[in-house]
């Protein structure tokens, strides 16, 4: 159920099918042409990356000026929505890890080798406890000492030695 | 360890020995000299891929491997000229490299964010050979590894110049000891003290040998009655004597070893604090002050316990092992090897042991700290909670950490009461291999109940103490990360600086130039793009636009807070960075948009610009700012306490103390970061006024989102998007019907709504 807090007033600009047109083009950049304007290029953010990928996604032009904001992918179409999820992808690059196959622990950094969704990776990890960040009770998001970014994206999930591994900066 | 250590430098090598091949292919492929190159680990769908970008004076070749392993290596070539503009593209997890031709966008490259200063340094030089005119060669500089550890190739944390993973604990040990080098003969003598003390410590047991089996249980006899209980009593006078003298000595030491620590600590203190002072605020604001001010406390303290607690008893517990040892062996070096074999195996079980609880307590500590957080918070944003009426929540917030924390205090608890029975029966194991070993020979009159006695105790003593070494290298990691904290900071290089011949005695007369400036906080996003212009001595600057396009930053860099990355700064001819940062801003009073009170009085408050001010002239000051009125209110007049805990004042009455502060400094340069936005419209015009008069000769920088507060400029600068829009009068800018006039419309149109109304 909606609550009607605003009631007409900050009213937030949605783009649809009937005002807005995606297209990609091909260097492979998402355009948009919103209200029938000339397309330009576009920038998609995600509102809120954590719990909602494909929902509130934020588009701007190249000064920052939001245009309008998707409330749902799904709106679109599946081709558009393929669209605008390669360009998502492209802007958020998290592999998800699927096993821990070593850690050790020296000076408050570690140092951890692990299987994810593109490949073995062997990572280190700076301050330990600061940098896994629980999201909810189940996921975490683990930054490596680089500035990459890991997703746990079920701890349950994980096979017991993993969770092992990891339980105690939890 | 070792095995991950590896295995990233494998990752490491397959890059790079992959990437040899195609740096050979771009060097083929151009006939010019390469300015710079670099490897990429990317394709544009994030997936896995090796690639190499070379770049020539006018050329930007990018070389990737073919679809599939082994098939052609493919090259394009750009020219660089074809090009508007060239940017690092920062993602979330990537960084790509993009190029603007005939208004539409490609990507050159993309990499994860392991090889990230490679791209963003490129980019940065790539804008630097656009505006390359072709005359002599192109003055850029490409160097991405200066942020790369050379040894292990991580990025350093930002503005540090050492890396955390190559720093060795002994380095730092020794320049600890280089830090309390003076009291070094005080460090001898305590430990020649440690030397007497195991000494005695091992004659204790000697000494009951001595009681038990010439007197109390001989095997054969030794004198009369008397003599027996004359005996005795010598022995049991020498042991408590000897233990007099095991305590003084103990004391003494102790009391070195405390006077040596804190001397260290305090040291460390003051090496910390000068220094901190002296970094950037760049690299101050880089960490909490939360952070600053634990490395200050907690990592010192934990240095001096180490000190003070563990390298005296990791001395003692070495020489016990020594003299203990040796005395077991000449006195029975069969039940001397029977003792220590186990002892290596002991070692290691309690070691992984202790490593494992160290975790598990460790992890306690950080929850603990989790919930200290949520305490920290609430205290300080109390106003908050009660306006929003959250206390309920956060009664329940701060419950549920507290119960996670009770939780696992519990379970660490029960884990700690089943480990340490056992722990200490594998201690006591020496025990009765003695009491076999020596029990047999006792009934074949080999050995006495003494000698079942001093070994017993021998045993019990050097158990003790390798249990205690087991438990050193955590601790000794653990300080060792206190002390590489402490350094990480000391080491860090000034960004900053004063050059060798910046000049101390300038005097400013008050001509500021700013030409091509550009800035910005973060390495790929600049927040002030090439910003030019120039204010006469005397003349009033109005600084507009929108809230965050820029205003503060601008007079930070006036201040010199931060470096501009680009173009230069000039006051009366002189770029700033030769002028010394004191000098500089000991002439430039400022008002900053957050007024700071410190906890003191509000005399302490505003005579902070000026110690040496006179009590006349800080009234005089206040008066100015309009501030002495209200300061004649309070309770104790410019005595009153004023800050932290003081006395609350509003916030326009903050803002009319900084305004007192920085009017007192008498500056050449007058900066007015929004300094009267708390203020009715009528006491911000009657300080203007003042100022006004005050400001003649000075050159003043006034930021201020209500137009009416610059109505005294004699020029304005209108920011938008990073650089100047408009730039001259108000009259200028009036007809001109640009920005400034929409914003001085805008504000019109509400005055006059408010006054119908
Ligand atoms: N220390 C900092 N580190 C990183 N980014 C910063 C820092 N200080 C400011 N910024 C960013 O730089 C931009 C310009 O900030 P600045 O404070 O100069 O804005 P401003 O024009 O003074 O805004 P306002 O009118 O709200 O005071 C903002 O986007 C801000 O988020
Ligand atoms: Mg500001």
């Amino acid at each position: 159920m909606e609550r009607k807090v605003f009631d007409g007033v900050g009213d937030i600009k949605f783009l649809t099918p009937e005002n807005c047109i995606f297209t990609k083009n091909e260097n492979g950049f998402i355009k948009a042409s919103v209200d029938g304007a000339e397309p330009i290029r576009v920038y998609l953010y995600r509102v809120f990356p954590h719990d909602m990928t494909d929902k509130y996604i934020s588009v701007t032009d190249s000064d920052k000026t939001e245009l309008g904001m998707i409330r749902d992918i799904a709106e679109f179409g599946e081709d558009i929505a393929r669209v605008i999820n390669d360009d998502l992808n492209r802007r958020y690059f998290i592999p998800k890890i699927l096993a821990i196959t070593a850690l050790e622990e020296k000076f408050g950094n570690s140092y951890w080798n692990i299987k994810t969704d593109i490949g073995e990776r062997t990572i280190t990890v700076r301050d330990t406890f600061k940098s896994i960040i629980r999201i909810g009770e189940d996921r975490a998001i683990v930054s490596d000492e680089d500035g990459n970014r890991y997703e746990i994206v079920s701890l349950e999930a994980l096979d017991r030695k993993s969770y092992r591994r990891i339980e105690l900066f939890l | 360890m070792k095995e991950i250590e590896k295995a990233r430098r494998r990752q490491r090598e397959k890059l790079h020995n992959e990437s040899q091949r195609l740096f050979d292919r771009v060097a083929q492929s151009s006939s010019d000299e390469l300015l710079f190159k670099f490897a990429f680990n990317l394709d544009c769908e994030n997936r896995d891929t090796v690639g190499a970008v070379g770049v020539t004076r006018d050329m930007l070749f990018v070389a990737t491997e073919g679809e599939k392993n082994g098939d052609a290596t493919s090259v394009t070539a750009h020219r660089i000229a074809d090009y508007t503009e060239f940017k690092a593209r920062v993602n979330i997890g990537t960084v790509s490299l993009e190029g603007e031709r005939d208004g539409e966008w490609i990507e050159f490259c993309r990499t994860d964010m392991t090889l990230s200063p490679y791209v963003t340094d490129a980019a940065r030089c790539l804008s630097a050979l656009l505006e390359y005119d072709g005359e002599g060669t192109p003055d850029i500089v490409y160097e991405p590894d200066r942020r790369i550890c050379p040894i292990c190739h991580t990025p350093y944390d930002k503005g540090v110049t050492v890396c955390h993973n190559c720093t060795k604990p002994a380095s730092n040990f020794k320049r600890l000891m280089a830090i309390v080098k003076k009291d070094i003969p005080l460090i001898i003598v305590a430990f020649s003290m440690f030397f007497v003390l195991s000494l005695i410590k091992i004659a204790n047991p000697a000494l009951q040998k001595v009681l038990v089996d010439g007197y109390l249980m001989p095997s054969e006899y030794v004198g009369a009655q008397e003599d027996i209980f004359k005996g005795i009593i010598t022995v049991v006078i020498l042991l408590a004597l000897l233990q007099l003298v095991y305590r003084v000595i103990e004391v003494i030491r102790s009391n070195i070893l405390v006077l040596v620590s804190t001397r260290l600590v305090k040291k460390l203190r003051t090496l910390l604090f000068d220094k901190i002072q002296l970094l950037s605020i760049s690299a101050v604001s880089r960490r909490t002050s939360g952070e600053l001010i634990n490395r200050m406390i907690r990592d010192t303290m934990h240095i001096s316990e180490f000190f003070s607690g563990y390298v005296p008893q990791l001395i003692e517990n070495t020489l016990i092992i020594l003299f203990v040892g040796v005395a077991m062996f000449l006195y029975n070096w069969r039940l001397a090897l029977l003792v220590l074999i186990p002892a290596p195996i002991i070692m290691m079980i309690t070691r992984r042991v202790w490593r494992f609880t160290h975790r598990l307590y460790h992890r306690q500590w950080m929850m603990e700290a989790d919930s200290n957080t949520i305490l920290h918070d609430v205290f300080q944003g109390i106003r908050v909670v009660k306006v929003f009426g959250m206390e309920e929540e956060e009664i329940k917030k701060y419950d549920k950490a507290i119960k996670k924390v009770a939780e696992v205090s519990e379970k660490n608890e029960i884990t700690w009461a089943k480990i340490i029975p056992y722990m200490t029966y594998i201690i006591g194991i020496g025990n009765y291999i003695v009491m076999a070993f020596v029990g047999t020979r006792i009934i074949g009159g080999e050995m006495t109940v003494g000698d079942l006695t001093m070994f017993t105790a021998f045993t019990g003593q050097i158990y003790y103490a390798f249990d205690w070494l087991s438990r050193l290298p955590r601790r000794l990691q653990m300080t060792s990360t206190a002390v590489s904290h402490i350094f990480d900071i000391v080491d860090e290089e000034v960004d900053v600086k004063d050059s060798e011949d910046a000049i101390e005695d300038f005097e400013i007369d008050g001509n500021v130039e700013f030409s091509n400036v550009s800035f910005g906080y973060e390495e790929a996003e600049d927040v002030l793009r090439r910003i030019s212009f120039s204010v006469k001595k005397g003349e009033m600057i109005g600084i507009v636009g929108r809230s965050g396009v820029g205003k503060s930053t601008l007079i930070n860099l006036i201040m010199r807070l931060y470096e501009v990355r680009e173009g230069s700064i000039k006051i009366d001819g002189v770029d700033i960075k030769n002028i010394s940062q004191h000098c500089l801003r000991s002439q430039i009073g400022v008002v900053l948009q957050e007024t700071f009170l410190f906890s003191g009085t509000v005399l302490d408050n505003i005579a902070y610009a000026d110690q040496n001010a006179s009590r006349e002239d800080i009234i005089r000051a206040a008066r100015l700012a309009g501030a002495h009125k209200f300061i004649m209110k309070l309770p104790d007049g410019y005595h009153t306490y004023v800050g932290d805990r003081g006395y609350t004042l509003s916030g326009g009455e903050r803002q009319r103390i900084a305004i007192a502060r920085a009017i007192l400094r008498n500056p050449k340069i007058l900066i007015l970061d929004e300094a009267t936005s708390a203020l009715d419209t009528e006491t911000e015009q009657i300080i203007q006024n003042s100022i006004a008069a005050l400001v003649k000769d000075r050159t003043t920088f006034a930021i201020a989102h209500r137009l009416s507060t610059l109505r005294n400029a004699t020029k304005l600068i209108v920011l938008d998007k990073g650089k100047i829009a408009e730039f001259g009068t108000h009259e200028e800018l009036m007809r001109k019907n640009g920005i400034y006039a929409s914003l001085v419309l805008a504000q019109r149109t509400m005055s006059t709504i408010a006054k119908k109304s």
